[in-house]
């Protein structure tokens, strides 16, 4: 029989390895799942990066039967999906056409009928356009011998189609009353106006809020015409030739192209404008204004290698779409390149709105959704000098925000350069004055001027940057222009006033300065230096007015510099200096004495002895010092202008990646192109922290190699 | 020869000592004078300094009269800026010859307004008072003004119960009744009506009754300016007190600092709910990331196998702690708050939904934020802790039949508590001062409503929240180097500077502590 003792002392060893198993369970898959969780935000930042990398994609989600309708027109009123078409009737003889609007709902499969209009039957008395996120209904009709082109602003709501009317005015072209084909445009206020008559194309241009002003223009019949009203243009094609016509210089230029041109489309800003050529290719052009004078020039060429049928354009998130025969292309509209194309069902029409497309054809409308939107950018929308629209030639241009219309400009170049700028100037300030200090502490201080320095320097890494960036922004930025002649005099002054010290103490003292050991020699120098700053800061204050032109060269932008210099200097100096520091003061006692040993001074020791040996941990600390200034954000947030410019030009404003990731991710739409740039510049900073950190690593363990072989 | 080169060698190392030392000199001073002038600024903002009334007369003009709070250099130009006096809104440069008279009269008081407005002036009277005071004495001045001030106080309370409690339960019973359906409803409605009519008349009344109580000032040479005592929120007399006064002062002005809410201007009245924010969120995020850290240690250097893989990842994690802190705050952004949180809502919230609960930046996601941000810091501290206790003892506890768990937690773990503790308050530390990642997930310049308050739940993690940093940040955008509302500014910049250095020294402190208890 047991033991009750014995049984008792089981049941605890039982529950001891049962918890000892148990914590080391919990141990390994918490420690496991920390780790994890770290790795998940590489892995994060890599997956919001990789969208960028893909191919945008349209898959069918909704299909809607239309009733038996001749489709002219397709587009949003108030963000609903409407489709305009013709319906005739046959009744005996007579062809009677109305003009019918249906909406194209997400819940019903039929399209529903919403307006009717009573129509013409050759060529429609409506004509619809978005402008800028709203919908117009153009009217052109002859009234009591009177040619009246009006506008009105349509929107929907419950009740139904809501008509404004805007304008009205009688175009009284007059003797040719017998209107084919027409068209309108207008940018804010401007309106132009095209109209076929047998002798030709009729043009017009008014604005809207006046009744006078009707500028008229007439081309001949093989020519046709398209509208820019933005810059008052015309651009008139006549088979391989494209004329420019400007209304206010009444001049016109002219250019060929390859191929006769087939149709062709304005993209929204109406700067410039989509060709398609009858031998299939399509091209994009652009036009900058050159004092007073438009330029237009083809930027790219896209070889879609088909006629394109239609093209739609959503501008702020670069994307193009061109719908052709049998396929669709989606193009950059940055670049003008074309990234993908993908089989497409017969269609006619298409209409874009974010992620949504449309595609009309005779009898159905069919929605797609555009997967992976942010695939439209590619490695040169990104990184290489793109001719955007407006623009005098190619640039690096990062613009996120960015009027209606307008093609927003994604290169990463100039916060890369103003990152790497930022960060030059705060190592060309922190590395002198951390490494010297870090000599001194650690080779010439004795040991308890030692143990007061580096605690003191060190709080310094422990400040919050914000608070460095509030004393830059609102006391060193302005103080700046009184003490800038100061500055500059210390920097020159203080090599000069200590060497006038060492050689009143040569003078003096047999033994040269580091030898004293109880601390007086450096409360001296401290005091000196504190003496010699207010010195020449209080005086150099007194004199700045009378030279403040040798400083005119410094304009604000230059001046901000000096600041953003200082203040990430002095925020990144503490932690080279305590990395520095280290290195320098574990080089193995035994090679320095052995060298004083020799016969070596101390700066004897240091040159050829301590720095040599330290030299990895010192090029590693700097390494480091470079890689938390590039991740700096707080001090060049409120310190510069944030103007993002990819100039080298160091008195020029500067914004750094990470600040653009402070100032943009909060107003960035989920999924949108620009939120899966901001990812990629983010992943961009970690790994290039995360690289400049094992380059650190590496000198580190290369200096802990040297001193163990000692 | 030789003799002649010693002291030449002599001189150059003397010269590159004094350099190196004047270098770090350099730093020192730097040092030294962010922390003085953060310091002075910051404490000065609350000294009640002296006003002087400044007689001076510009070109064939009529003397004036203007107050200036604080020093005054004798024979130095004098800008006069931005006073919030709207006539005196303008921007005068007095030469010393312009002016004529000055003084420091006991009289001339400063008045905060609740609108964080402040103004100099002259208190000539009051309305409303029992007896018009004619009196200069700043003591009976004051006296009355604390009468009256108690009775506007009394006034404005029941206003606030009539306006927020009796006339909003009428509103709320008719607007239920907007429609009566019945006779009865309809004279029900009707009795509403008439109690609603008599509710407004008496807030009307106390409305009119609170205007009838101002205080009269003199801020010039115009005319007298009265001004609701119910909008004033401090009225004091520096001249008037003495050494002991103004510590007093001080110190209430310090207190109030700390206790009262922001006003809507953020350049007046407290700090508390941003104070609150960045503690609370500190606090949490220290909770969260302690265990977390310490396990991931433990695990890293008791249990995982020692090979080439388990090396990799430690210098990974080595790494990850000198990643920009604003790649955090992307990452909280963008998985947190935009993927978790809006997830967290599908599944919880969903009655709420589309306005996100946790599905936007708030409280909880910046604490777990910085809780992955400072996790590489604590896993490298407590590794360094659990490397410095020698292999011996835990080789000796499990001589003594110890098992892996019991040695862990009675041996390892106690002797490696400093270098826990420590990384644990160096996290702490980094934690309040961060600003970058926390803009991006929660912090915002104003949100005066607290994470915790009565309503249920109590705690409300989903909440944005104020953040010291938050506030200095903000302020360096919209503060100018000439604006007295700086001051405020330094004061919160201080504040923050204390709290961090606090927690380091406290890093210090446990550091030494417990390595002295648990000395090998």
């Amino acid at each position: 029989m047991a033991n009750p003792q014995q049984h008792n002392l089981q049941r605890i060893q039982v529950s001891r390895i049962f918890r000892d198993r148990a914590l080391a369970l919990v141990i390994r898959a918490s420690g496991i799942g920390v780790l994890l969780l770290l790795t998940v935000l590489v892995w994060q930042l890599f997956t919001h990066s990789l969208p960028l990398a893909q191919t945008p994609k349209a898959e069918k989600t909704l299909e809607w039967q239309l009733p038996e309708t001749e489709p002219l027109w397709l587009g949003d009123i108030t963000q609903s999906p409407v489709v305009a078409g013709r319906v005739v009737d046959n009744n005996g003889k007579q062809r009677e056409c109305r003009l019918a609007l249906y909406t194209l709902s997400t819940h019903e499969i039929q399209a529903r009928k919403i307006k009717e209009y009573s129509d013409n039957c050759s060529n429609s008395h409506y004509q619809f356009r978005n402008f800028n996120g709203q919908s117009y209904l153009a009217t052109m009709k002859m009234e009591q011998d009177a040619l009246t082109f009006a506008v009105k602003k349509i929107t929907l709501d419950e009740r139904g189609l809501v008509e404004t009317s805007i304008f009205a005015i009688d175009l009284n072209s007059a003797n040719d009353t017998t209107i084919g084909d027409w068209h309108w445009q207008m940018w804010q206020n401007r309106v132009q106006i095209a109209m076929q008559t047998k002798a030709g194309w009729q043009l017009f241009q008014l604005d809207r809020d006046r009744s006078e002003g009707l500028k008229k223009h007439s081309l001949n019949s093989d020519q046709r015409p398209l509208l820019l009203p933005r810059w008052q243009q015309l651009v008139i094609f006549n088979q391989q030739e494209i004329g420019f016509f400007s209304w206010p210089n009444q001049s016109i230029t002219y250019q060929t192209t390859h191929a006769p041109v087939m149709k062709a489309w304005t993209l929204p800003a109406q700067t410039s404008f989509l060709l398609s050529l009858q031998n299939g290719q399509t091209s994009l052009w652009s036009g900058y204004n050159q004092n007073g004078y438009i330029n237009f020039n083809r930027v790219a060429n896209i070889d879609a290698q088909s006629p394109v049928l239609d093209a739609r354009f959503h501008t702020n998130n670069n994307m193009g779409v061109l719908l052709h025969a049998q396929k669709l292309s989606f193009i950059n509209l940055a670049t003008a390149e074309l990234v993908v194309q993908q089989t497409f069902n017969p269609a006619i029409r298409l209409l874009l709105n974010d992620n949504r497309l449309i595609s009309l054809s005779s009898k159905q409308a069919q929605a797609w959704k555009i997967g992976n939107p942010a695939g439209i950018s590619t490695w040169n929308s990104l990184w290489n000098r793109v001719w955007y629209d407006g623009y005098h030639g190619p640039d690096y241009i990062w613009q996120s925000a960015v009027g209606e219309g307008q093609v927003a400009k994604f290169s990463l170049m100039p916060l890369v350069i103003g990152s790497l700028k930022a960060a030059l100037l705060a190592i060309l300030v922190a590395v002198p004055l951390a490494v010297s200090a870090a000599v001194y502490s650690a080779f010439f201080a004795p040991p308890k001027v030692r143990t007061w320095i580096k605690p003191g320097i060190e709080t310094l890494e422990s400040i919050p940057s914000v608070l460095i960036g509030f004393i830059a922004v609102l006391w060193l930025a302005p103080v700046l222009d009184n003490y800038l002649l100061g500055l500059f005099l210390f920097i020159l002054l203080l090599p000069l006033s200590l060497l006038l010290l060492t050689l009143l103490v040569s003078r003096s003292s047999r033994k040269p300065l580091g030898s004293d050991r109880s601390g007086f020699e450096f409360l001296a120098i401290f005091i000196f230096t504190g003496i010699i700053a207010i010195l020449i800061f209080t005086l150099a204050a007194r004199f700045q007015p009378s030279v403040i032109s040798l400083f005119g060269w410094l304009n604000d932008d230059a001046k901000s510099t000096l600041v953003v210099a200082i203040a990430l200097g002095i925020a990144i100096a503490p932690s080279i200096f305590a990395l520095a520091e280290e290195a320098l003061y574990a080089v193995p006692k035994e090679l320095k004495q052995a060298s004083f040993a020799l016969g070596a001074t101390r700066l004897q020791t240091l040159n050829n002895i301590v720095l040599k040996m330290a030299m990895p941990g010192i090029l590693s600390a700097v390494t480091l010092g470079f890689g938390r200034a590039v991740g700096e954000t707080m001090i060049i947030l409120m310190v510069t202008g944030n103007t993002p410019i990819a100039n080298w030009n160091f008195f020029a404003d500067l914004r750094s990646l990470s600040a653009n990731l402070a100032i943009e991710l909060p107003k960035a739409h989920v999924g949108d192109l620009h939120y899966h740039v901001l990812f990629l510049s983010a992943l961009l900073l970690f790994v290039f922290t995360f690289f400049i950190n094992a380059v650190a690593e590496f000198l580190r363990s290369r200096m802990r190699k040297r001193y163990s072989d000692i | 020869m030789i003799f002649n080169r010693i002291p030449f060698r002599q001189r150059r190392q003397s010269l590159v000592v004094a350099f190196t030392a004047a270098t770090t000199a350099a730093i020192l001073l730097i040092i030294l004078t962010f922390f003085s002038y953060i310091f002075i600024n910051g404490i000065g903002f609350f000294w009640p300094s002296n006003i002087n009334q400044i007689n001076y007369q510009l070109q064939d003009q009529a003397i004036q009269t203007v107050y200036v709070q604080g020093k005054i250099k004798q024979n130095s130009p004098l800008n006069i800026t931005g006073h919030s006096e709207p006539a005196q809104n303008k921007n005068i440069v007095l030469q010393p010859r312009h002016i004529i008279e000055r003084g420091q009269p006991d009289e001339l008081a400063e008045v905060l307004l609740y609108s964080g407005r402040k103004r100099l002036a002259r208190v000539v009277g009051f309305e409303g008072a029992k007896d018009q005071q004619l009196t200069k004495d700043p003591k009976e001045l004051l006296a009355t003004y604390t009468a009256l001030k108690y009775t506007t106080e009394q006034l404005s309370r029941r206003l606030e119960q009539v306006l927020l409690q009796e006339l909003a339960e009428v509103q709320k019973a008719l607007a239920t009744l907007a429609l009566p359906t019945t006779a009865k409803d309809a004279v029900q409605k009707l009795a509403l009506m008439r109690q609603y009519r008599q509710l407004n008349a008496a807030v009307g009344e106390t409305r009119r009754e609170l205007a009838g109580y101002q205080i009269l000032l003199d801020p010039g040479d115009r005319q007298t300016v009265s001004v609701p005592i119910n909008d004033v929120a401090q009225l004091s007399f520096p001249n008037s007190l003495g050494w002991s006064g103004k510590v007093w002062h001080w110190m209430k002005n310090v207190g109030r600092f700390i206790a009262d809410d922001p006003q809507r201007t953020n350049s007046r009245g407290g700090v508390f709910p941003a104070l609150f924010g960045t503690v609370l969120m500190v606090l949490i995020m220290t909770i969260l990331v302690t265990p977390l850290g310490v396990v991931a240690a433990i695990y890293l250097h008791e249990y995982a196998p020692v090979n080439r893989f388990t090396s990799i990842v430690r210098s990974s994690v080595n790494n990850l702690a000198s990643v920009p802190s604003i790649v955090y705050g992307v990452f909280g952004l963008g998985l947190l708050v935009y993927h978790l949180g809006t997830s967290v809502d599908e599944l919880f919230f969903s009655d709420r939904l589309p306005t996100p609960t946790f599905g936007a930046p708030g409280l909880f996601w910046a604490a777990l934020t910085m809780a992955i941000l400072t996790l590489p810091v604590v896993i490298v501290a407590a590794e360094e802790g659990l490397r410095q206790v020698p292999d011996s003892l835990r080789k000796a506890s499990f001589a003594l039949g110890a098992t892996r768990a019991e040695t862990i937690w009675h041996t390892t773990l106690p002797i490696a508590s400093p270098g826990i503790m420590t990384g644990v308050i160096l996290a702490i530390a980094r934690g309040a001062g961060e600003v970058a990642p926390i803009i991006l997930v929660g912090a915002v310049k104003f949100a005066p409503a607290l994470p915790i308050d009565g309503d249920f739940p109590f705690v409300h993690f989903e909440r944005q929240f104020m953040h010291l940093g938050v506030l200095v940040y903000d302020g360096a955008f919209h503060g100018s180097h000439l604006d007295q509302n700086n001051g405020f500014m330094f004061a919160v910049c201080l504040l923050l500077l204390m709290l961090v250095l606090v927690l380091n020294m406290l890093a210090v402190v446990t550091r030494t502590k417990l390595r002295r208890r648990y000395a090998l």
